[in-house]
């Protein structure tokens, strides 16, 4: 029997054929497919490489209903030891990317790992300035600011 | 059939509208990260400022940790014969009052773990035991006061002063143990005691070793970090302190579990309850407050026990 496949389109064009359990995971595809059957899914602020981020994460994560389960046979344990790999994997400012495209797309599992990445990382910074530097944030206060919310803060330096 | 311009209006629609919500990552981080972090840029210290954001981080702490209990001193001013007591809870659905036909000014401690319950009675120059919920009479003339709830049923006694000793009491065995004896101010291990001067000011004091004794504490805003810069905790701190502040209208006590204090206004017969989360950082100890009430209608009436 064959699976019901959809086709969505990245910013650049790329076509990108996937079974439609594994895109319904994103509730905004899901409830595409239903208002638009059998349409191609122009995904115009995804590239093709976050796309295809996306797309593997989403194939690792799907849940098989007709009980042949042969995809999804992994572990929860196993499931998350994959997903921090998975986001190991990839550098800052595709990781951000991929958050957005997460978010955008509503698939909250992706989107909670990634969030919990970006978190770690911000942990993991000695000072604001580092953040700024991880995140090219620019940094908008003036130095009497920066002052009056060390002073405010006052902890021991 | 919807045409393939619908399709191209709806995915612009949404994808303009996939603005990411900085709060998303910003509340899974600790709150002395998130203070060190205000620094960053102005769009983060709003985030982090913003008394949602606050009130949000607030309660998925909470919801980690489960409900609070405690247990409040309430008494009038001038003392009535019969002090009042609050029971409340952070879950806004446990609370009661209730009384104890204790005569004189009481000091009510109370511990999170089964609402286990010691009372103290003050008389003008010592402390004295009534009859105990769950301290034991004492084999001691002067009965110190507890500071701090180190564990289950065990209390630190400290004396009225800076000079006497500081004892253990173990709940379950009744038993006293020295635990030092100071010989200057500076050696004593533990001393807390608050006071309300103003709506604006709290004023701190802590004696340990080598550590200055007093510091005041902007109360200016609701929902607002504050410093106790000379305050060096010794962990674990389980306070079940419970104070009546000068105006006889704030509470100020400690939650045993968590490292949490609840501050109530009483206004009237209401109570604004504000939640503290202590939180070490380096040396010193920064609380995160948030005022519980404004969260979900957690409204202590004080008034409820009194005709039951």
């Amino acid at each position: 029997m064959s699976k019901k496949m959809i086709v969505l389109k990245s910013s650049e064009g790329v076509s990108f054929v996937v079974e439609e359990a594994v895109a319904r995971q994103s509730k905004i595809i899901s409830f595409l497919v239903e208002e638009f059957p059998d349409r191609e899914l122009p995904l115009t602020n995804m590239t093709s490489e976050i796309l295809r981020k996306t797309i593997e994460y989403c194939k690792k994560h799907v849940v098989e209903d007709d009980g042949g389960g042969d995809s999804s046979s992994s572990s929860s344990g196993d499931l998350k030891e994959w997903d921090v790999k998975f986001v190991a994997e990839i550098d800052q400012p595709r990781l951000m990317d991929l958050l957005m495209a997460a978010n955008y797309l509503d698939i909250p599992s992706l989107l909670d790992v990634t969030c919990q990445k970006v978190a770690d990382t911000i942990a993991a910074c000695n000072d604001e300035k580092e953040i700024r530097a991880t995140f090219n944030i620019e940094n908008d206060f003036t130095e009497e600011e920066v002052e009056a919310i060390r002073m405010e803060n006052q902890y021991p330096i | 059939m919807k045409d393939q311009n619908s399709l191209f209006i709806f995915i612009f629609f949404i994808s303009s509208h996939g603005k990411l919500n900085r709060k998303l990552i910003l509340e899974r981080l600790a709150v002395e990260s998130l203070r060190r972090f205000r620094s960053v840029s102005k769009k983060w210290r709003s985030t982090i400022d913003s008394p949602r954001f606050q009130s949000r981080e607030l309660k998925l702490r909470r919801q980690s940790r489960g409900h609070d209990l405690l247990f409040v001193a309430y008494y009038e001013d001038p003392p009535d014969d019969v002090a009042q007591h609050a029971l409340g809870s952070s879950s806004s659905c446990i609370y009661r009052t209730v009384k104890f036909p204790f005569p004189n000014l009481l000091l009510c401690y109370g511990s999170c773990d089964g609402l286990s319950i010691s009372t103290l009675k003050l008389s003008k120059s010592s402390v004295k035991l009534p009859l105990p919920m769950h301290l034991a009479q004492a084999t001691y003339g002067l009965v110190p006061l507890p500071v701090a709830i180190l564990e289950k049923n065990k209390l630190y006694l400290h004396g009225r002063r800076y000079l006497e000793p500081l004892m253990l009491h173990d709940l379950h065995s009744q038993s006293y143990e020295l635990v030092s004896t100071p010989t200057t101010p500076g050696d004593c291990f533990y001393y807390f005691e608050i006071f309300l001067k103003t709506n604006s000011l709290i004023q701190v004091q802590g004696g340990f070793p080598a550590s200055v004794e007093a510091e005041v504490m902007s109360f200016t805003r609701r929902q607002v970090f504050f410093v106790l810069s000379v305050l060096v905790l010794t962990m674990p701190f389980s306070a079940g302190v419970t104070n009546l502040r000068d105006d006889g209208q704030t509470l100020f006590c400690g939650l045993d579990d968590g490292l949490k204090m609840l501050i109530s206004q009483v206004h009237g017969h209401k109570c604004h309850v504000y939640s503290w989360e202590p939180v070490i950082y380096r040396d010193s100890v920064w609380v995160w407050v948030s005022d519980i009430s404004k969260l979900e209608p957690l409204e202590l009436d004080l008034r409820m026990g009194m005709n039951a």
